[in-house]
C-alpha cells in the first residue's frame, strides 16, 4: 500500500498547472481549457484509482486492524514527543479519500467545458488541484499539525477560488469574508491542539482517542473542536459565509462548498468522535446547533431567489443535519450523509451550473422557467438530485436522512423536540427544493426572447459529469457506508418504520404544495409579491409558507444576518480602527515628545513595579 | 590553534581592512563592497565550522563564547551577506553608495556581535553603544533628505537618552552587589538576604534600555520615525540585527537573577505581571495600528512592534521554565530569515521623488512581475503566521512554549491579534494580485543579484516551514547560559 501517490499525484498537477500559468502571464498566450484541464482531470482520475486501489486493499485486513500508517518524513521534535508526516488511511479516511477524488475527478472533468471561455484556466485548474491535495492532506493527517495544515490549506485555496474573478469588488469581499469567518473558527482548532499537546502529551489522533482526561477537559477539547468546526462547515454563529461564496465559478462551489470542504468538520467530529462523545455537554451543544441551523437556513432558502443561494442555503441545512447525527453520538451516519450529499449536492450545484452557462450568467430562478425541454439531460439528472434531497426511495439521501431523523429521537442523546425541529427541517428542505425544480424547469418561461432562442444543452464534457453522479445520487445509498466496521443498522422497530414512512409523506405533501404554488408561475413581476397569488390550495400552509415563509425568513435574515452577525463584524472592525487611529494621533513626530513619554513610561513601569513587589512580599 | 573568538577577530580584522582600503582608494566604492561581503562570508565559514558545544569564557569571564553567541554572529554575518548583495542597487539610486556605508555597517555588526557574548555590563554597555552610533549615523546617511536627518537626529537623541538610563541601571546593580560582572551578580543572587530595592531599580532600568531597543510598548515612539526615514537598507538591518541581539541581551539579562530561590518570589511574580502588560500592549497597538498605515516602512515598524510582543512572551514563559526559550531563538530566526528578505524586496522599489513607498505601489504588481510577487506572498504569509512558512513555526513554538508555562490566556491574546494583523499582511497580496496597476503606482526593478538573494531567503522561508525539524533541534541543544 503506498498512500504518497494519493497526494502527490494533485500536487503535481498543481505545480505543472501553475509553471503554465506562470509562463503564460509572461508572453502573454492562453493555456487552453482543454490543455490545463486535462493535465488536472488526469492527474485527479489517477488519484482516484489510487484511492480506489488503496481501499480495496485495506478491505482485505482483518475488520480489527483496519489502518495503515504511512510516514513520509519526520517533521519536527518537541520535549519528548516527535511529529512525523504520517499519512493514515482507515474506513473513515478512506470513505473521504473516495469522495473527493471521485467527485473531485468528475467536477474537474465538468470544469473544462465551464472555463471554456476564461482568460486564464491553467489557474483555475492550479488552485482547484492545490485545493483537493490540501484537502486529501486533512483527511489522511494522523496528527493535529498534518490536519491543521490541510485545515488552513483548503482554506486558502476556497479563498483563492471564491475571489477568483477579482475584477468585481464583491467577490473579492465575499473571499475576505470566507477567510476571516474560517480564521475565527481556527482559533478553536489552534487551542484544542495546545491542550491536547499539554493534558494528552501526544498530538495523534489515536493517542489522543486513548488517553482519558479529566471530566471539564474533555468537553473544553471537544467544545474547541467543535468551534473550529462552525467555522469550516458553516454552522451558526458563522455560517454567513457560505452564500456569499457562491461569488465563485459553480464548479467551485459544488466541489469545495457542497461536497468536500465543508464537510471537513463533520470529519473531524467522527476523527475524534470519542473525546466528543465522551462528554454529554458537548454532544447536547452540537446537537442543538445543528438542529437551529438546519432549520432557520432551510427557512431562508424558501425565500432565495437566486439559484446558487438557494442551494447554498440547503447545503448549510443539510450540514446541520449532518451535525445532530454527530450531536446525537451516531457519527457513522453523518458520514454517510456526507457521501451520499457530496453526490446529490455537486449533482445540483453541476447542473445550476449548466443552466447558468446555458442562460448566459442568468441566476434569478423567476427569469427562468420551462428548461425541461431545452436542458433534457440537465432536467432528469436534476430530478434524481431532487428525489434524493427530498428522501424518496429508493434514492440515495432517503436512506442517510431517515437514519439520522429516526437516531434524533430513537439515540440515547435524542429527543422529541430535537425529532420536531428535524421533521420540520425536512419538511422545508422538500418545499424549497421542488419550488426550485419546478421554478427552473417545470413553470412556463419567463425568459427573455433573446435569450431563450440561444438557449442549449451544455456539452458532453459538462453532461457527462452529470450523468454520471445522476446514477450515483440513485444507487449511492443501496450499500451502506463502504466499511465494515460501520453497517449503518436498519431502521430498528416498528416506530423506526413510521418515522421513515411519515417523513416521505411530509416530504410529498411539501412538495406538492410548492408545485401547486409555483407550477404557473408566469410572470416576471411576480418576484415582487410571491404572495398575491396562489392561496388556493391550502390557505393554511401557504399563508405560512408564502408570506409568512417569505416574511420570517426576511426578518430572520434581516435580524441576525444584517443586524446582529453584520454589525457585529461591523463594530469590530471599527473598533479597530478607532484603536489603530487613536494610537496613531500619539505619535507626534517630536523629540521632545519622545522623550517626555519615554520617561513618564519608565516611572510608570518602576513605581508600579515596586508597589507591586510590595503587595507580593507580604504574603 | 585554538582561539575561541577567531570569528570576532576576523571580523573586527576585516572591518579594519574595510577601512584600510577605502582609505587607499579614496572615492571608489567597489573594493570595499567586496571587501565587506568577504569578511562577512569570511566571519560566517568560521563561525559555522568551529560551533563549541559547552560554554568557554574569555577575558576573565567578560566574554561568552558558546553556541548560542556563535550562531549568533553567524546569523547577523548571514544577513549582513542578505543586505549588501540584496541592495547595492538601492544605494547607487539613492547615491549613497559610498564605501564609508560598509564600514559602518560592519561595525554595527560587530557591535551587535560582541554584545550578544558580552557578560559584563560595562562591556555591554560599550558593544552597544558600538552597535548604535553607526546605526545612528545610517539612519541619517541621505543627507539630502530631510526626513532621513530627521530619523537620524531622532535615533540619536532617543538612543542617548536610554544609554543614560542603561548606565544608571548598572551603576544601581553595582551599588547593591557591589559587582559589573554578570556571573558574580548570579552569584551574588544564590545567597544574598535583605532588601533587594537597590538592586530591582537597577534591573528593571537596565531591562528598559533593552526593551526601548527592540521598541516594545510604551517604549515605541521612536520605531516608525526612525523606520520611515531611515535608507530601506539600514532599515533591514535595524530590525534584524539590533532587535536580534537586544533579545539575546534581554535574555541573559533575565538570567541574571536565580528565580528558583524562594527569595526572589515576588520578584519573579511583579516581573512577569510587568511582562506580561508590555507584551499585551505590545501585540495589541502593533496589531492594530498595523491596519491603519498605507506607507510600507511604517507597516513594517508595527509589524516589528507586534513581533516584539510575541518575542516577549516567549521571554515571559522563560521566567519561570528557563528551557522554553528555545522559542525565542527559534522566533528570531525565522524573523530574522523572512524579514531581511522582505526588505530586500522592498528595496527594490523606485520611489518618485521624496515619496515613501505606499502601499498603492504594489498594485498590479502581479501582472508586472509575477515572479517577484510570489516572492513578496512568500514573506508576507511567513509573516502572518500561515502554514508551510517558517513564520507559522515561529508563532507555534512561542504559543506551545506559553502553554506549557501556564500563560495560556495570553497566548489567546496572541491568537487574536495574529488573526487581526494576518489582515493586514494579506491586504498587499490583494493588492498585488487582483487590482489593476494604479496609474500612479511606481516602478520597481531589482538587479538580479537582488532577486537571486530574496529567492534564497524565499526557499530558506518554505524550508524551515515545512521541515523545522532540524533547526528546532539545534536550537534546543543550545546551552542556556546566564
Amino acid at each position: 500500500m503506498n498512500l504518497s501517490y494519493l497526494i502527490l499525484l494533485p500536487l503535481f498537477g498543481f505545480l505543472i498547472n501553475g509553471v503554465l500559468y506562470l509562463r503564460s502571464t509572461r508572453n502573454s498566450k492562453k493555456v487552453s481549457a482543454e490543455l490545463s484541464g486535462g493535465i488536472a482531470t488526469v492527474a485527479m482520475l489517477l488519484s482516484f484509482a489510487a484511492a480506489l486501489y488503496n481501499f480495496f486493499l485495506l478491505r482485505q485486513l482483518p475488520a480489527e486492524g483496519q489502518l495503515f500508517d504511512q510516514m513520509l518524513f519526520p517533521w519536527f521534535k518537541l520535549a519528548g514527543m516527535s511529529v512525523d508526516f504520517t499519512l493514515r488511511l482507515d474506513p473513515l479516511s478512506s470513505v473521504f479519500c473516495l469522495v473527493i477524488t471521485g467527485v473531485g475527478s468528475l467536477i474537474h472533468l465538468y470544469s473544462i467545458g465551464y472555463m471554456h471561455h476564461d482568460a486564464a484556466p491553467a489557474k483555475y485548474f492550479a488552485y482547484l488541484n492545490l485545493f483537493c491535495f490540501m484537502m486529501l492532506n486533512l483527511v489522511l493527517g494522523a496528527t493535529m499539525p498534518h490536519v491543521f495544515f490541510g485545515w488552513e490549506g483548503v482554506g486558502l485555496a476556497s479563498y483563492l477560488l471564491i475571489g477568483y474573478w477579482y475584477h468585481d469588488p464583491e467577490k473579492v469581499g465575499a473571499g475576505m469574508k470566507a477567510f476571516v469567518m474560517n480564521r475565527i473558527g481556527d482559533i478553536g482548532f489552534l487551542v484544542a491542539m495546545f491542550i491536547a499537546y499539554k493534558f494528552v502529551g501526544s498530538l495523534d489522533f489515536i493517542q489522543i482517542a486513548n488517553t482519558p482526561l479529566n471530566p471539564e477537559m474533555t468537553t473544553t477539547l471537544g467544545l474547541l473542536v467543535f468551534f473550529a468546526c462552525t467555522g469550516k462547515s458553516a454552522q451558526i454563529p458563522l455560517f454567513t459565509w457560505l452564500p456569499d461564496a457562491m461569488a465563485g465559478p459553480t464548479p467551485v462551489s459544488a466541489l469545495i462548498h457542497a461536497a468536500t470542504m465543508v464537510t471537513s468538520g463533520i470529519y473531524l467530529l467522527a476523527r475524534m468522535h470519542t473525546t466528543i462523545e465522551a462528554s454529554a455537554t458537548t454532544l447536547s451543544v452540537i446537537a442543538a446547533v445543528g438542529a437551529c441551523t438546519a432549520f432557520i437556513s432551510a427557512v431562508i432558502a424558501c425565500a432565495q431567489t437566486d439559484i446558487k443561494k438557494i442551494l447554498a442555503y440547503s447545503t448549510v441545512s443539510q450540514l446541520g443535519f449532518m451535525f445532530v447525527a454527530c450531536g446525537v453520538g451516531f457519527t457513522i451516519a453523518g458520514v454517510f450523509h456526507v457521501m451520499t450529499h457530496a453526490f446529490f449536492k455537486a449533482l445540483m450545484f453541476l447542473g445550476a451550473g449548466s443552466v447558468i452557462h446555458a442562460l448566459h450568467e442568468e441566476q434569478d430562478v423567476f427569469k427562468m422557467g420551462g428548461l425541461r425541454k431545452k436542458l433534457p439531460i440537465t432536467f432528469w439528472t436534476f430530478v434524481a438530485g431532487w428525489a434524493a434531497i427530498l428522501g424518496l426511495p429508493p434514492f440515495s439521501g432517503f436512506f442517510s436522512k431517515d437514519e439520522i431523523l429516526i437516531q434524533s429521537l430513537q439515540s440515547p442523546h435524542g429527543s422529541m423536540p430535537l425529532f420536531l425541529v428535524m421533521m420540520a427541517a425536512a419538511f422545508l428542505t422538500a418545499f424549497y427544493m421542488t419550488r426550485l425544480l419546478v421554478l427552473v424547469f417545470l413553470s412556463p418561461s419567463r425568459m427573455g426572447q433573446g435569450v431563450e432562442k440561444s438557449v442549449h444543452e451544455s456539452p458532453l464534457v459538462m453532461t457527462l459529469p452529470l450523468m454520471v453522479l445522476g446514477v450515483a445520487s440513485v444507487v449511492g445509498g443501496w450499500f451502506g457506508l463502504p466499511i465494515h466496521e460501520a453497517h449503518v443498522e436498519e431502521a430498528a422497530g416498528s416506530s423506526g418504520r413510521f418515522i421513515m414512512l411519515a417523513s416521505v409523506a411530509l416530504a410529498l405533501v411539501a412538495a406538492f404544495i410548492a408545485y401547486k404554488k409555483y407550477g404557473k408561475t408566469t410572470k416576471v413581476e411576480q418576484v415582487n409579491d410571491i404572495a398575491r397569488e396562489g392561496f388556493k390550495i391550502d390557505a393554511f400552509y401557504l399563508s405560512f409558507f408564502g408570506n409568512g415563509t417569505k416574511n420570517v425568513a426576511r426578518w430572520m435574515g434581516n435580524l441576525i444576518e444584517q443586524q446582529v452577525i453584520q454589525r457585529m463584524i461591523r463594530w469590530t472592525v471599527a473598533i479597530v480602527d478607532l484603536s489603530g487611529n487613536l494610537l496613531k494621533v500619539a505619535q507626534v513626530g517630536s523629540s521632545q515628545a519622545y522623550l517626555m513619554m519615554m520617561f513618564l513610561a519608565i516611572f510608570a513601569v518602576l513605581a508600579w513595579f515596586l508597589f507591586g513587589v510590595g503587595q507580593y512580599a507580604k504574603f | 590553534m585554538s582561539l575561541p573568538i577567531l570569528p570576532w577577530l576576523v571580523l573586527s580584522i576585516g572591518l579594519l581592512a574595510t577601512i584600510l582600503i577605502s582609505v587607499v582608494r579614496v572615492g571608489t566604492k567597489r573594493p570595499a563592497q567586496i571587501f565587506a561581503l568577504l569578511t562577512l562570508l569570511a566571519t560566517f565559514f568560521y563561525s559555522v565550522t568551529t560551533v563549541p558545544s559547552g560554554v568557554e569564557n574569555v577575558f576573565n569571564g567578560a566574554f561568552e563564547v558558546s553556541a548560542l553567541t556563535q550562531v549568533g554572529l553567524a546569523l547577523f554575518s548571514l544577513i549582513g551577506c542578505i543586505f549588501v548583495l540584496g541592495t547595492s542597487r538601492y544605494l547607487t539610486k539613492e547615491g549613497i553608495h559610498i564605501s564609508d556605508y560598509y564600514h559602518l555597517m560592519l561595525l554595527m555588526i560587530l557591535g551587535a556581535a560582541v554584545m550578544i557574548g558580552s557578560k559584563d555590563l560595562i562591556s555591554i554597555f560599550i558593544a552597544l553603544e558600538v552597535m548604535s552610533l553607526p546605526a545612528y549615523t545610517l539612519a541619517g546617511f541621505r543627507r539630502h533628505d530631510a526626513r532621513s536627518n530627521e530619523a537620524g537626529i531622532k535615533y540619536f537623541v532617543m538612543g542617548g537618552a536610554i544609554g543614560a538610563v542603561f548606565l544608571l541601571g548598572a551603576a544601581f546593580i553595582f551599588g547593591a552587589t557591589g559587582s559589573v560582572s554578570i556571573d558574580k551578580i548570579f552569584e551574588w543572587s544564590k545567597v544574598a538576604q535583605g532588601d533587594f530595592t537597590l538592586f530591582y531599580i537597577g534591573h528593571l532600568l537596565v531591562l528598559i534600555a533593552f526593551l526601548f531597543k527592540v521598541a516594545a510598548v510604551p517604549f515605541h515612539f521612536w520605531k516608525p520615525d526612525v523606520y520611515e526615514g531611515s535608507p530601506i537598507a539600514v532599515t533591514g538591518m535595524m530590525a534584524t540585527v539590533i532587535s536580534a541581539a537586544s533579545f539575546i541581551v534581554i535574555s541573559r539579562l533575565i538570567g541574571i537573577v536565580d528565580f528558583g530561590r524562594i527569595e526572589w518570589g515576588a520578584y519573579a511574580a511583579q516581573l512577569k505581571q510587568v511582562v506580561r502588560v508590555i507584551v499585551v500592549m505590545s501585540l495589541v497597538v502593533g496589531s492594530a495600528v498595523l491596519l491603519t498605515q498605507s506607507n510600507l516602512k511604517r507597516m513594517l515598524a508595527y509589524s516589528s512592534i507586534s513581533h516584539t510582543g510575541y518575542l516577549l512572551l516567549g521571554i515571559l514563559s522563560s521566567i519561570s521554565h528557563p528551557q522554553e526559550i528555545f522559542s525565542v531563538w527559534m522566533y528570531l530566526f525565522g524573523y530574522c530569515l523572512m524579514t531581511s528578505g522582505l526588505f530586500v524586496l522592498l528595496s527594490q522599489s523606485e520611489p518618485k521623488a521624496d515619496m515613501g513607498v505606499e502601499l498603492i505601489d504594489l498594485t498590479g504588481l502581479m501582472k508586472r512581475s509575477p515572479y517577484t510577487t510570489c516572492l513578496w506572498i512568500v514573506f508576507l504569509f511567513s509573516m502572518a503566521g500561515i502554514p508551510f512558512t517558517v513564520g507559522f513555526f515561529s508563532k507555534y513554538f512561542v504559543f506551545l512554549s506559553s502553554v506549557s508555562a501556564g500563560e495560556t490566556a495570553f497566548v489567546v491574546i496572541a491568537a487574536v491579534c495574529a488573526v487581526v494583523s494576518a489582515y493586514a499582511y494579506i491586504r498587499p497580496v490583494a493588492l498585488m494580485v487582483m487590482r489593476d496597476a494604479d496609474p500612479s503606482a511606481s516602478n520597481w526593478k531589482g538587479s538580479p543579484v537582488s532577486t537571486v538573494v530574496a529567492t534564497v531567503s524565499a526557499l530558506a522561508v518554505i524550508y524551515f516551514g515545512v521541515l523545522p525539524g532540524t533547526i528546532v533541534q539545534f536550537l534546543k541543544g543550545v546551552p542556556i547560559g546566564h
